[in-house]
């Protein structure tokens, strides 16, 4: 899996929140969305159902609809417009299964 | 009169100032955004917890910003319900989701000031991570103290270009070029026209100025060809005014053509609409208070017609006195004729920059075949085309119907211009002959699962 | 001055099968369509290719039609985008077991097995997402779906190569009598023809008022609701006996949500609307059939313009007071199955009058004058 994508500048002093991407711990910070929180650490959101590779999102702003990504129990948020909680889990990777896309 | 409920949907300057107004004439309006805090895309708050100034988020709007934030905080008259989704109109209810559960809003009156979002044209690559749209670059700076990449590339052509990268650059992250779509001579030509818009049409300049200090190159006339890399982007390809092709190495693209109303609502709610020239793009009907063609529905800020922030508020001010009016106050005539004339006095400088950052539609037409057009269902333009010359539709709704771009999630916002234009170049006539997407509810989509709470608790 | 044998009133389906059935028989057809072909029920619908559960009357021509189904591609050179998926209809309760052991009384006693009663057991091998608490179901295996746009544009296509013409948009006006025949004004001109077929869907109704035999039909819009797409859990249509629910996955994953649910609909602006205050409850049917729907997420919803009869089945059949003029419509949510065979009994009674399918009941002479009110 390729690196982290974003790049903290500022405000780096936050407390952390535990979360895990893909099974993996990924240390974020508090008030991080979904998308910063993964992206800090990943280089992708999902991965598209169309099989044209992966995606990170794309206008940050709730319109595209381009960074849901799936959690470990089953639900699914709209990154750029969700914060990060503790214990959050979260996978990237294709699916398989009833449950997909 | 008093007692009529006023809702506006959208807390940036236009629903801000509005309710602002309203409540400073004894009103209760009630405020609805989908965002965690006022401000809208422009006044965006940094999440609790942030701690850079104002100066820093805002730069010459600092003032602006503060003093909006801190009256619309103060006003205990206004009912801010943030994380609110209105996501359809039924005659006067609004359907809402209200972090997470589903509510419903009744109104007599209705402000819509649901603001804009980047409007974009399709490249080679740009599905792939690391391409952003500049407003999406500028969000992940102000809201998220982020930068979308360690080396990013700016391209397009809209007023957030010079802006968005020279921001990027204060914030200590690496610009390596700004690629503006516009030809020089065009934007020369629009030069007079922005220096005399005072203060707005200067600070582009200083961006570009900045730029310049930095050694930021910034060149004029190019044309996007790909987002380079496989998994991600490594590089953007460009070739310049004469033809010649250049590669620059990158982890990250921003770009975008300017600005394209949130309209689906006014669209739900059965509002009027006309294709603005200017703007190059389908805007809301709105009469010169801010009226749409239906009676008790009002229209405000870049919702209803882009031109950014300073006028969004002068509008959302306007709206207000005109709600005002219509409840019977007989007092707002002169106020209301001040707002138009700073309305007015703004038009030759939104002109100007209208052709400083012109929407470059060949771009669109030409389109390669291989390309992704529509980033939900991932069509390419060249199937859309194929579905073009096989069923001749007429307009963009049918052409949705047989291709299904535009159908996806995002509702067509992403590809929806794109798209119009190669429907126009196949059938050989103005975009605006291409017709208007539908809008359909949901206008953004809503989980399943927050309905079943709902019927749980009515069972 | 234009003329045809035959006046074609509508481009949805039924107007379209007819064009293609007529000139497979050699007449010489215009179809007159106010918007575009498919514009409305026919391309909004959800496609479904069912016999389960139809009307007693409707039953024999649902079975000719299947047939048509079956060699669609032969006959609109088109596979239409139809699947033989199977349709169900399931009990959830009491009630629901009831109303399958009725119909298979009713159905039985007619002669037919189309309709085959599964248990749990099957049940949850054809349909492995399904809720536990179902407790059986009829089952039609080789009903089905298809594309809806895509069948109606076929069937006008194939109409066109065959020589008919389509005049779209282009509005009609009312039939008048002319010598022997008709003429129909329409914007581009007045058409005359030996005959008239009243194919015009919820607008079907204003046309047989004016030949002066007015039908108490309803302008309905059903509604569908679509979800984001979904990795393939469900094949065959599914129903409930006990709610209103149909719930279909498209080809693309995409789960498509309806069941008769309606909203207001303006037939005279060409608009429908979708009202979501009702609809809750069918995401609670939803829910509680299919459990994986918890994750879904709604993109998009529609409404489409049909015409309802009272008593849910179509006016098909020669006008009572219009000599020539022949009536298909107000299918009531229910005519797309019925599109193939629709106009082959349509060309029958143009060419001779009479057609072998018993259509007496979806006589428009049913609402005549009385003769409604006072069985209703
Ligand atoms: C990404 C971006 C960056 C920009 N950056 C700058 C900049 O740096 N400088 C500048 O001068 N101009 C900038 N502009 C332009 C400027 O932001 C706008 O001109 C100005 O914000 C318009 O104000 P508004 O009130 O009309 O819209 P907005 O500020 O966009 O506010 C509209 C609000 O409505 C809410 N909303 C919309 N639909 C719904 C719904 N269905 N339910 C609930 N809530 C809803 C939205 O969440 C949003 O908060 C930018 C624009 C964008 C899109
Ligand atoms: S990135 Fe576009 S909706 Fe989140």
């Amino acid at each position: 899996m390729s690196g982290a994508r974003f790049r903290r500048l500022a405000e780096t002093g936050r407390p952390r929140v535990a979360i895990t991407v893909d099974g993996a711990p990924v240390e974020a910070m508090q008030g991080d969305t979904l998308m910063t929180a993964i992206l800090t650490a990943r280089g992708r959101l999902r991965v598209s159902e169309f099989g044209d590779g992966p995606r990170a999102g794309f206008c940050l702003m709730g319109a595209c609809q381009d960074c849901w990504v799936r959690l470990e129990d089953g639900r699914r948020l709209r990154a750029c417009t969700t914060f990060a909680e503790a214990g959050m889990a979260i996978l990237t990777g294709a699916e398989e299964g009833a449950d997909a896309f | 009169m008093r007692s009529d409920r006023i809702v506006i949907v959208g807390a940036g300057p236009a629903g801000m100032r509005a309710a602002l107004v309203l409540a400073g004439a004894g009103l209760n309006p009630v405020v609805l955004d989908e965002a965690p805090a006022s401000g809208g895309q422009i006044y965006r708050r940094q999440p609790r917890g942030f701690t850079r100034a104002y100066d820093k988020l805002y730069g010459f709007e600092a003032g602006r910003a503060r003093a909006l934030h801190a009256a619309f905080d103060a006003d205990n008259r206004i009912d801010h319900r943030s994380g609110t989704l209105v996501w359809n109109i039924e005659g006067r209810r609004l359907q809402t989701l209200h972090d997470g559960r589903p509510e419903t809003v009744e109104f007599d009156r209705l402000l819509l000031a649901t603001g804009a979002m980047d409007r974009v044209i399709p490249f080679p690559g740009w599905t792939r991570p690391g391409v952003y749209t500049l407003g999406g670059a500028q969000v992940a700076l102000k809201h998220q103290a982020c930068a979308i990449g360690r080396r990013v590339v700016f391209f397009g052509a809209s007023p957030l270009l010079p802006l968005v990268a020279s921001q990027y650059a204060a914030a200590g992250a690496e610009v390596a070029a700004v690629l503006d779509t516009t030809p020089l001579r065009a934007k020369l030509a629009a030069m007079p026209g922005l220096l005399a818009g005072g203060k707005t049409g200067w600070k582009g300049l200083v961006y570009l100025a900045r730029l310049a200090a930095r050694r930021i190159p910034y060149r004029h006339g190019i044309t996007p060809v790909a987002a380079l890399g496989s998994e991600s982007v490594e590089g953007f390809a460009y070739t310049d005014a004469s033809g010649r092709r250049h590669e620059i190495e990158c982890d990250a693209i921003a770009f975008g053509y300017g600005l394209k109303s949130e309209w689906q609502l006014a669209d739900l709610a059965g509002c009027g609409f006309e294709f603005d020239a200017g703007n190059y793009q389908w805007q809301v009907v709105a009469d010169e208070a801010g009226r749409s063609t239906v009676p008790g529905v009002y229209l405000a800020g870049d919702g209803t017609r882009i031109g950014g922030a300073e006028l969004a508020e002068i509008a959302g001010e306007r709206a207000a006195r005109a709600i005002l009016t219509d409840l019977g106050d007989t007092g707002q005539g002169a106020a209301l004729a001040a707002c138009a004339r700073r309305i007015g006095g703004q038009a030759r400088l939104r002109r100007a920059i209208e052709r400083a950052f012109p929407f470059p539609a060949p771009l669109a037409r030409a389109i390669p075949d291989d390309c992704i057009l529509c980033r939900c269902e991932a069509v390419t333009a060249g199937e859309f085309r194929a579905s073009i010359d096989r069923l001749a539709p007429h307009d963009v709704n049918r052409a949705k119907a047989f291709s299904r771009v535009g159908m996806g999630r995002c509702q067509g916002r992403i590809c929806g211009p794109a798209a119009a234009e190669i429907l126009a170049a196949a059938r050989g006539v103005e975009v605006k002959e291409a017709g208007r997407l539908r809008s359909q509810p949901p206008v953004k989509p809503v989980p399943v699962a927050a309905f079943a709470d709902a019927a749980e608790d009515a069972a | 001055m234009n003329t045809a044998d035959v006046i074609v009133i509508g481009g949805g389906i039924h107007g379209c099968s007819t064009a293609l059935h007529c000139r497979l028989r050699g007449l010489s057809v215009v179809v007159v369509e106010k918007d575009h072909v498919a514009r409305h029920a026919s391309g909004v619908n959800a496609g479904g290719v069912r016999r389960l559960n139809r009307h007693p009357a409707e039953i024999p021509l649902a079975m000719a039609s299947a047939a048509l189904w079956q060699r669609i591609e032969d006959l609109v050179h088109d596979d239409c985008g139809y699947r033989q998926t199977g349709q169900i209809r399931v009990a959830e309760g009491e009630p629901g077991l009831a109303a399958i052991a009725a119909r298979r009384r009713l159905v039985e006693g007619l002669g037919y097995s189309h309709e085959q009663w599964i248990g749990p057991e099957e049940l949850f091998e054809l349909v492995p997402a399904i809720s536990r608490h179902c407790l059986g179901a009829l089952w039609t295996a080789d009903d089905g779906h298809a594309d809806p746009t895509r069948t109606t544009r076929a069937f006008a296509r194939q109409a066109a190569a065959l020589g008919a013409e389509f005049l779209t948009p282009c509005r009609a006006g009312m039939p008048r009598r002319a010598g022997g025949g008709w003429q129909v004004p329409t914007d581009r001109g007045t058409f005359s023809g030996a005959q008239v077929v009243n194919c015009a869907g919820a607008w079907g109704g204003a046309v047989a008022a004016a030949l002066g035999e007015p039908v108490p039909i309803e302008p309905i819009a059903p509604m569908m609701l679509v979800t984001a797409r979904m990795a393939p859990f469900v094949d065959p249509v599914v129903a409930s006996f006990d709610r209103m629910i149909s719930f279909k996955q498209s080809p693309n994953g995409s789960v498509v949500i309806g069941g008769g649910w309606r909203s207001r609909a303006e037939p005279d602006a060409n608009r429908a609307h979708v009202e979501f205050g009702e609809l809750h409850r069918l995401i609670g049917t939803t829910l509680d059939l299919f459990p994986v729907m918890r994750g879904a997420r709604i993109v998009r919803s529609w409404a489409g313009i049909e015409g309802a009869m009272p008593d849910a089945i179509p006016v098909i059949g020669p006008s009572m007071t219009a000599p020539g003029v022949i009536h298909a419509f107000g299918f009531s949510a229910h005519g797309f199955q019925l599109g193939p065979i629709g106009g082959a009994i349509v060309a029958d009674l143009v060419e001779s009058g009479a057609t072998s399918l018993p259509i007496e009941p979806f006589s428009i002479a049913r609402f005549a004058g009385q003769a409604w009110r006072e069985a209703s």
